[in-house]
């Protein structure tokens, strides 16, 4: 069974200062074929982020089940990658070294991680930036080596938390079309969390529009823009007004 | 100059203020630091004329005491003799300061077991021990190198604590995720993490294992520098006094500079300079 599988996903947290149970995920419930990106999109605090870091494994939810490529998600996998809002590099590690540290996990051999990290530095545009440490780098830089860190591992999966929300517009803008091009040569399976409705148009293959806290799937959305999306203005194209009108209506409640 | 309204014109020049000038030698970066060494010299200087050498010698004959404690009085042999005792006692403080400040750091049980000793080694003044080393020890290097031992402890155990409790979630959340196990952890995250607490850790230590090797030179010793001081201010011979304490602080100023630098060798990404 290729793809990930979400289903009644359910999560709640204890200790609200008042000792109450704060339900975050109610019977959450998706799919994400092979190849397929999701996007997930939903008001601030739908829990978003929790419901990546379930998929990630780095959160056991209460109830519900995760199964990717037939086998369930229990914590942490070699298979999934993760690319986080505000990069998460480790400072005290060169770019080289960031890019490296999944594969150093895994026990990969250093010859094998010196080709393979090479190789994503340059599909990121990276080269020559080996041996800068992060606070060298600017944050578009700084996000594609945490691009390159979720990819050096070849994931089946990868997890996107927001990952161009701490960059500037342009930058952002640069780096959603590189994604697409990645995406294209060398095709994952990706669930991207954002609270950007062009991004969530402009990556997805399919948008899943989250109701406010407990979260949980209130609208699929399937646009069909013309393909490759970043070849196209697709920003021009009437159906991208239409969609992010009703996306925009569901999660701010502002009538069509 | 960024005081000035911006409604003036930038032709118009700027008033020649009297501090002008000064203001402008002022902002050589090396003059503040040498300026004041050479007007606390000069005064030293002017001030040790009005009293007899044995009250107050200038920085002259300090200068030139700190000579013939060389060449007559085995100064050398003598520094030695003491830095000895305190790089064993640091040698030994170090890395099992550093094991306990990690193992605090990543276990509250630890934590709470030894915070009780810690607090009562931090606000006990060491120097009451020394009866009680002279009695388990006798007045032999050993009683030293334990005395330099418990004055450097405390700093090294608290910040290799801080250090490893200053390591923020996302760093440990994003390890996880990439599949780190628990040693990976201590040696990918949370060690290369402390380095710079551990660093500061090591310089304060140092400072502490300095004045605790003099104190118990001092206290417990017929060697070392600190006996040597004990010696000459016994014999009234002031100059000599100083010229010891001076050589002690520049000793100190070295070591510890050293240690600061080891720092941006050992944890380079501390060095921030952001270019983009």
């Amino acid at each position: 069974m290729d793809g990930l599988r979400a289903s009644g996903i359910c999560k709640a947290f204890r200790g609200s200062p008042r000792g109450e149970e704060l339900q975050v995920l109610h019977d959450v419930t998706f799919s994400v074929g092979a190849r397929e990106i999701v996007g997930i999109i939903g008001p601030s605090g739908c829990g978003k982020t929790t419901l990546l870091k379930v998929l990630a494994g780095l959160e056991a939810a209460d109830a519900g089940t995760c199964m990717l490529n037939g086998s369930p998600v229990v914590g942490p996998r070699p298979d999934i990658g993760i690319v986080f809002q505000l990069f998460n590099l480790f400072p005290w590690r060169t770019v080289v070294g960031n890019v490296e540290f999944g594969l150093q996990m895994q026990r990969v051999s250093s010859v094998e991680r010196r080709v393979r990290s090479g190789r994503l530095l340059s599909m990121v545009g990276l080269d020559g930036f080996e041996g800068y440490f992060p606070h060298q780098l600017s944050g578009g830089m700084q996000q594609r080596v945490g691009l390159a860190r979720a990819l050096a591992i070849d994931p089946a999966l990868l997890l996107l938390d927001e990952p161009f929300g701490a960059l500037d517009y342009q930058t952002a803008d640069r780096l959603r079309e590189e994604l697409l091009r990645i995406q294209s040569q060398a095709p994952k399976m990706m669930v991207l969390v954002t609270h950007n409705i062009d991004e969530a148009l402009y990556l997805s293959d399919r948008v899943l529009v989250f109701s406010p806290r407990p979260g949980h799937v209130l609208r699929e959305i399937t646009p069909h823009f013309p393909s490759p999306r970043w070849a196209h203005d697709i920003y021009g194209v009437p159906e991208f007004a239409a969609l992010r009108a009703e996306i925009k209506s569901l999660v701010m409640g502002v009538p069509v | 100059m960024s005081g000035r309204p911006s409604v003036i014109p930038a032709s118009i020049p700027a008033p020649a203020w009297p501090g002008r000038r000064l203001r402008g030698l002022l902002a050589l970066p090396w003059l503040p630091t040498t300026g004041s060494l050479a007007l606390f010299f000069a005064a030293w200087q002017i001030l040790s004329l009005f009293y007899p050498p044995i009250l107050l010698p200038g920085p002259v004959a300090t200068l030139s005491a700190l000579w013939s404690l060389f060449v007559q009085d085995h100064l050398a042999q003598a520094f030695f003799t003491s830095i000895q005792s305190l790089f064993i006692g640091l040698g030994l403080a170090i890395p099992s300061g550093i094991i306990l400040g990690f193992l605090a750091g990543v276990s509250r049980p630890i934590e709470k077991a030894i915070g009780p000793f810690l607090d009562a080694l931090y606000v006990t003044p060491k120097i009451m021990l020394i009866p009680l080393f002279i009695i388990w020890f006798g007045i032999g290097t050993e009683a030293r190198i334990a005395y330099i031992f418990v004055v450097s402890y405390f700093p090294l155990v608290v910040n290799t604590f801080a250090g490893v409790r200053s390591m923020r979630d996302e760093f440990t959340e994003t390890a996880r995720a990439f599949l780190a196990g628990p040693l990976d952890m201590f040696r990918h995250i949370y060690l290369p993490g402390s380095i710079p607490f551990i660093i500061a850790g090591i310089r304060l230590a140092l400072g502490h294992a300095i004045v605790g090797m003099i104190t118990a030179e001092m206290f417990l010793a017929i060697v070392g520098l600190g006996y040597m001081v004990v010696n000459f201010g016994n014999r009234l011979a002031t100059a000599k006094v100083l010229a010891l304490a001076i050589f002690v602080s520049l000793f100190g100023i070295v070591v510890t500079e050293l240690v600061k630098r080891s720092e941006s060798r050992l944890a380079p990404w501390t060095r921030r300079q952001k270019w983009n």
